[in-house]
C-alpha cells in the first residue's frame, strides 16, 4: 500500500515535470502561428486567425533551400567524428599502454577550447588548407569539436564492456580488428546512438562556424537561413519561431530512431565488478 | 600479441581522432595564446608586441570578476540539476516498474535540448516579462509581492534567469546520457539487492552511484566546461545586460574581439577560460578510474 | 597482422586524405584571386546585408540588370543578415579576405576600415563625375569620410523622427510639439491617461543608443562632440554631457517610458505602440513601412524632433544614419566595380529600391511621391535643411565607448547616477584615446 503510494506520488512528479517541459514547447508551436502583434500584445492567448503562412513562408525563406546543406554537412560531420572518436576511445579504455594518460588529458584540453575564441584561427587554418566555403571544411571542423566529448562517453561505456569477452575471442585468434567490429561495436550501440544524437543535435544548430566558413549562398546551412529572418529593426518573430520549429522536426525525428537503439543490457552481464 | 604490436595498435586506432584535435583544437589553442601577446584587431591593421600586458589587464577587469562568478552560478546550478536530479530522475525511470513508460517520458524530457536556444530564450524571455509574462501572475497567487520582481531587467536576478531556462533546456539531455549507461548495470545486482532487504534509496546510493561514477564523472566535466563556455543562452536572453550584469567570459571574449575589435585581449580571455577549465577538468579526472594503474 | 595495419592505415589515411584531398578542391575565398577570366570577363565578389524578403529580390534583380548592361562584369552577390554581418566582416577582414565590394553602415564603422587602410579612396572617382558626387544627401556622403576622403557610397538613409498615434492624440487633444518644453508638457499629459507617453525599452539596448546620440546632438556643442567623437581626442568631460544623460534618465524617472524600461524590447514597445497603448515612438525612416503595415498610414503621423530651446548643440544636426557600400583594397578591379556602384546608385535604381524594396535611398530628390508614401517624402523634404547627421550612437563612436555607454545607461535605469554613468565613458575613452595616441 505504502509502495504504491509513492510510486502514484513519483509517477505524479514525473508527469508535472513533463508538463512544464511541454507547455513552453507548445507554446513555442503555437506562437508560430500568430502574428508579430498576437505575440507581444497577447502572448498567451490563442491566435486569432492561424497564421499557416508564417510556416510556409519559413521554409521557404529559411528552410528548404538550405536543408539539403544542413542534412550534408551534420550526416557528414556526425559520422565522421563519431567513428574516430570509436576508434581512439578503443585503446583508451582496453588496451594498456603507458603514454594513454596522455592521450587522455589531450583530449580533455581539447574539450575545453571555446569555438568563439579559435574561429579567426581556424578561418585562416581554412583557407590556407583550401578548406574554406567547402562542406568538408565545415565537417571536419565542426566535427573537431565533437570529438573529445564523444570519445569521452564512449570509452567510458567501453570501460563496463568485460575485458573478459575480447580475452577469450584473442585465445580463439581473433584480430584486433574483428573484436573491435565484431564484439565492442555492436555492444555500444546504445552509445554510439547517443553520441550520434549529441553530435548531430549540436552541428545542426551550429551557426558560427556555419556563418564564418561557408560563404556562397548555395552552400548555406538552416540556422545561416534563420539568422537571415532577423535583422535589428524587421524581424518577424513569429515566422522565426515558426522557423526554429520546422527545424528541429528532422532532430526530433532522428531522435525517435536512434533511440530504439537504447537497449537495455547489451553490455550488461559483461559488467565488472 | 606482444607488448609491442599492442603499443602499435593503440596508436593506430588512436591516430585519426588525435590529428584532427591537434590539428583543430590545439594548433587554434597556441595560436590564441600567441595571439593574446600582441595588440590587434581583426580589422585594425596595427600590430604590437605587448607581451603580458592583458592577462595583467585581465586581472584588474572588473567585468571578468562578474563573468567569472556568472559562470560559476551557471556551473553550480547545472551540476544540481544535470547531474544531480538528472541522475535521479533516470535512476526513477530505470525502475523496473516504470520501464514501460520510460521512452515516453525519456522523449519529452530531451526535445527541448533538440531546440535553437533562441526559441527557449524567446519563450523564456516571455514567461519572465513583468508587463506580459506568466511568472509574476504565478508568483502572485502563491501571495509574493511582484512589484519589484522583474527577473530579466534586474542586476541581482538576471543571470538565475538565464541559468535556470539553461536547466530547463538541458535537464533532459543528461537524463539520457545516464539511462543509457544505466541500462549496462545488471539487473541482478539490483534484485540481490532487493533480496538482502535494500530500499530504492539505498539501491540508489550504494549500487546506481558507485556504478555509474565513471559516467557520473566525465557528465559532470562536460557540464562544467560547458557552464564555463556558456554564450548562446546569455547572448539571446540578455545581450549580458543590464549593465555587465549576465556577462559570461564567453560573451565578454566575443564582445572584446568582435564588437570592439580587441582581438589581443580577447585571445587573453579565452586562453584564460581555456586553463580555467582545464585545470578543474584536469582535478575532476582525478575521480575518474582510468583503469592503469 | 597484414590486414590489420591495412585497416589501421586506411583510417589513418582517411583523415589524411579528407585534409589533403580538399585541398586541391580550389580556394573560392572572398579576395578576387581568380577573378579575371580568359574571355577579358571580370568577377567582383559582393557582400550585401539584405538576405530578407522584401528586399532580398530586389538586389538579386538590380543584379541582374547591371550583368545584362554589362555582359563583361560578372557580381557574386552574397547576402547576409545584420545579426551575422559583423562577425564575418571581422572574420574576413582578420584574413585579408574582404570581398571586392561589401557593406557597413556610416559613421565610426566606415572610418575603422578607412583609418585601416582596407577600403579604396573613391575621392578621385567622385571628383572626376561630379554629377554623381552632387547627386547624394550630402549629410549622408558626408558621413563616409575620413580625414577629407570618402570612402563609402551611400545608398540607404535613415532619419530620426518621432512617429506618434494620431487617434490617441485626437482624444486628448494635443498637438503636435514643436519644442522640447512643449514636448515634456504633453508627456506630463498623458502620464495621468492610461496611455504611455513614449514608447521605448531597453532589454536591448541599441535602442537607447538611438537616444543618447539624439540627446548629445542637441545638448552638446558641435565642436565638442566633433573632438569626443574622433578617438584620438575623445574625452567626454564636458559637463553637456553628463546633462544630456541627465535628461534622458529623468523622462524615464518621471514615468515616461512606463514601467520596467530594461525589460521591454523594441519590438514589444513598437507593437504596443500600434495598438494604442503608446502615445509616441522615436523611429528612423527606414521603419516608416513598419507603421503602415502595423497600425495603417492614416492612423499615425510624425513630427520632428522637439527643438530644445536655449541647449548648446546644433539645431541643424539630425539623428539618424546610413548604409554604405565600400570597395575593399584588395579589389583588382576597382574601375569596374565603380561601374557597379553607379548603377546602382543611379537615380534610376535609387528609386526602384525605395519603391520595390522599401528602403530609403540617399540621393537628392531620390524620394517623392511616386515611389514611396506621402509621409515618407515629405519626411525627405523636411529633411532636406539638415546639414549633418548625428549617427546611430552605437555607429558614431569607437565601438568601445559606444558599448560602454550602452551598459551604463542600462544600469542608469536601474539607479546609476548620469555622474557615474559619464565617469564610465570617460575611462574608456580615455582608453581609447590612449590606444590611439600610439
Amino acid at each position: 500500500m505504502k509502495k504504491k503510494i509513492g510510486r502514484m506520488l513519483i509517477a505524479a512528479l514525473l508527469i508535472l515535470f513533463a508538463v512544464i517541459i511541454i507547455l513552453p514547447l507548445v507554446w513555442a508551436v503555437v506562437t508560430g502561428f500568430k502574428t508579430n502583434k498576437e505575440l507581444f500584445l497577447e502572448p498567451w492567448k490563442m491566435p486569432e486567425t492561424w497564421m499557416f503562412e508564417n510556416y510556409i513562408k519559413a521554409w521557404k525563406a529559411g528552410i528548404g533551400t538550405f536543408l539539403k546543406n544542413s542534412v550534408l554537412t551534420t550526416v557528414g560531420s556526425t559520422v565522421f567524428s563519431t567513428l574516430l572518436a570509436c576508434f581512439a576511445a578503443y585503446p583508451l579504455s582496453r588496451i594498456k599502454f603507458r603514454t594513454k594518460k596522455l592521450w587522455i588529458i589531450l583530449i580533455l584540453g581539447g574539450l575545453m577550447l571555446a569555438p568563439q575564441s579559435a574561429v579567426i584561427s581556424l578561418f585562416k587554418m581554412a583557407n590556407v588548407m583550401g578548406l574554406y566555403d567547402t562542406y568538408i571544411g565545415m565537417i571536419i571542423i565542426t566535427g573537431a569539436f565533437r570529438i573529445p566529448f564523444a570519445t569521452f562517453l564512449i570509452m567510458t561505456f567501453y570501460k563496463d564492456i568485460s575485458v573478459s569477452l575480447d580475452e577469450s575471442a584473442f585465445i580463439d585468434g581473433a584480430k584486433t580488428r574483428q573484436v573491435f567490429w565484431k564484439i565492442i561495436m555492436p555492444l555500444s550501440k546504445p552509445i554510439i546512438a547517443s553520441c550520434a544524437i549529441v553530435s548531430f543535435r549540436a552541428v545542426w544548430n551550429e551557426l558560427m562556424f556555419a556563418n564564418v566558413l561557408l560563404e556562397s549562398t548555395s552552400k548555406k546551412t538552416v540556422p545561416v537561413g534563420l539568422v537571415n529572418l532577423q535583422g535589428t529593426t524587421t524581424t518577424n518573430w513569429t515566422m522565426l519561431m515558426a522557423g526554429m520549429v520546422i527545424a528541429s522536426v528532422p532532430l526530433i525525428i532522428i531522435f525517435m530512431i536512434l533511440q530504439k537503439q537504447f537497449i537495455r543490457g547489451l553490455a550488461a552481464g559483461s559488467v565488472k565488478g | 600479441m606482444n607488448r609491442k604490436g599492442i603499443k602499435k595498435t593503440a596508436f593506430i586506432y588512436l591516430a585519426p581522432a588525435m590529428l584532427v584535435i591537434l590539428v583543430f583544437l590545439y594548433l587554434p589553442i597556441i595560436l590564441n595564446f600567441m595571439n593574446s601577446l600582441y595588440k590587434w584587431g581583426a580589422i585594425s591593421k596595427e600590430v604590437s608586441f605587448v607581451g603580458f600586458k592583458y592577462y595583467k589587464e585581465l586581472a584588474e577587469d572588473e567585468v571578468i570578476r562578474t563573468a567569472l562568478k556568472n559562470n560559476v552560478i551557471f556551473a553550480i546550478t547545472s551540476v544540481i540539476c544535470q547531474i544531480g536530479v538528472s541522475l535521479v530522475i533516470s535512476a526513477v525511470l530505470e525502475s523496473r516498474w516504470l520501464r514501460r513508460w520510460q521512452s515516453v517520458f525519456r522523449t519529452i524530457y530531451f526535445i527541448p535540448s533538440l531546440l535553437m536556444i533562441t526559441v527557449t530564450g524567446i519563450t523564456f524571455k516571455m514567461l519572465y516579462s513583468p508587463n506580459l509574462g506568466l511568472l509574476n501572475p504565478i508568483l502572485e497567487k502563491m501571495g509574493v509581492d511582484t512589484s519589484n520582481i522583474a527577473v530579466l531587467a534586474d542586476s541581482k536576478t538576471a543571470i538565475w534567469g538565464v541559468a535556470a531556462m539553461s536547466q530547463w533546456q538541458f535537464i533532459g539531455y543528461t537524463v539520457v546520457l545516464f539511462i543509457v549507461a544505466m541500462q549496462n548495470i545488471s539487473d541482478d545486482i539490483y534484485e540481490a539487492a532487493e533480496l538482502d532487504g535494500a530500499s530504492g534509496i539505498q539501491r540508489f546510493f550504494y549500487i546506481t552511484v558507485p556504478l555509474m561514477k565513471n559516467t557520473i564523472m566525465i557528465n559532470m566535466i562536460i557540464v562544467i566546461t560547458g557552464a564555463f563556455r556558456v554564450y548562446d543562452e546569455v547572448y539571446v536572453m540578455t545581450g549580458g545586460g543590464p549593465g555587465t550584469s549576465t556577462q559570461t567570459l564567453a560573451t565578454y571574449l566575443y564582445q572584446i574581439g568582435f564588437k570592439n575589435d580587441q582581438m589581443g585581449y580577447a585571445s587573453a580571455i579565452a586562453f584564460f577560460v581555456f586553463i580555467i577549465t582545464f585545470i578543474l577538468g584536469l582535478f575532476q579526472m582525478k575521480g575518474y578510474d582510468i583503469g592503469d594503474e | 597482422m597484414k590486414k590489420r595495419v591495412l585497416a589501421a592505415f586506411l583510417s589513418a589515411a582517411m583523415v589524411i586524405g579528407l585534409l589533403s584531398g580538399c585541398a586541391t578542391s580550389g580556394n573560392s575565398g572572398g579576395s578576387s584571386e581568380d577573378s579575371s577570366k580568359e574571355d577579358g570577363e571580370v568577377t567582383l565578389t559582393f557582400l550585401n546585408k539584405y538576405p530578407e524578403d522584401p528586399y532580398a529580390q530586389y538586389f538579386v534583380d538590380a543584379v541582374a540588370t547591371f550583368e545584362k548592361e554589362h555582359p563583361d562584369i560578372k557580381i557574386e552577390m552574397e547576402n547576409v543578415s545584420d545579426e551575422a554581418i559583423k562577425d564575418k566582416l571581422s572574420v574576413m577582414a582578420s584574413g585579408e579576405q574582404m570581398s571586392d565590394i561589401f557593406f557597413s553602415w556610416t559613421g565610426e564603422r566606415v572610418k575603422r576600415f578607412a583609418r585601416n587602410d582596407l577600403v579604396l579612396d573613391l575621392t578621385s572617382y567622385l571628383k572626376d563625375d561630379s554629377a554623381w558626387a552632387d547627386s547624394f544627401l550630402p549629410a549622408f556622403l558626408n558621413n563616409a569620410t575620413y580625414d577629407g576622403k570618402t570612402y563609402a557610397i551611400p545608398f540607404r538613409s535613415s532619419i530620426m523622427y518621432f512617429v506618434y498615434n494620431k487617434e490617441v492624440f485626437d482624444e486628448h487633444k494635443l498637438e503636435v510639439p514643436k519644442t522640447w518644453d512643449e514636448f515634456i508638457a504633453i508627456c506630463d499629459q498623458l502620464k495621468k491617461t492610461d496611455v504611455t507617453p513614449i514608447a521605448f525599452g531597453n532589454s536591448q539596448t541599441w535602442y537607447s543608443s538611438w537616444w543618447i546620440g539624439l540627446m548629445n546632438a542637441m545638448m552638446v556643442p558641435a565642436d565638442v562632440m566633433n573632438k569626443d567623437y574622433t578617438p584620438e581626442t575623445g574625452e567626454f568631460t564636458d559637463p553637456a554631457y553628463t546633462e544630456a544623460v541627465q535628461t534622458f534618465l529623468d523622462m524615464n524617472k518621471k514615468g515616461y517610458f512606463g514601467d520596467n524600461v530594461n525589460a521591454k524590447d523594441y519590438y514589444e514597445v513598437r507593437e504596443g505602440f500600434c495598438a494604442g497603448k503608446y502615445a509616441m515612438m522615436l523611429d528612423a525612416t527606414a521603419q516608416f513601412t513598419q507603421f503602415d503595415d502595423g497600425m495603417g498610414a492614416e492612423n499615425w503621423g510624425y513630427f520632428k524632433v522637439p527643438v530644445m530651446e536655449g541647449a548648446a548643440g546644433d539645431p541643424g544636426t539630425i539623428g539618424g544614419g546610413g548604409e554604405a557600400w565600400m570597395i575593399s583594397k584588395t579589389c583588382k578591379h576597382p574601375e569596374e566595380a565603380i561601374t557597379f556602384l553607379k548603377f546602382m546608385t543611379s537615380l534610376e535604381q535609387g528609386q526602384k529600391q525605395t519603391s520595390e524594396a522599401g528602403l530609403p535611398n540617399a540621393l537628392v530628390g531620390g524620394i517623392t511621391k511616386d515611389n514611396a508614401t506621402e509621409m515618407l517624402a515629405n519626411a525627405y523634404k523636411e529633411a532636406e535643411g539638415y546639414t549633418n547627421i548625428a549617427d546611430w550612437l552605437d555607429c558614431a563612436v569607437e565601438a568601445s565607448i559606444a558599448d560602454q555607454y550602452m551598459v551604463s545607461v542600462q544600469e542608469g535605469f536601474n539607479g546609476k547616477s548620469a555622474e557615474d554613468i559619464m565617469k564610465d565613458i570617460q575611462t574608456a575613452a580615455a582608453k581609447v584615446k590612449e590606444e590611439a595616441a600610439k
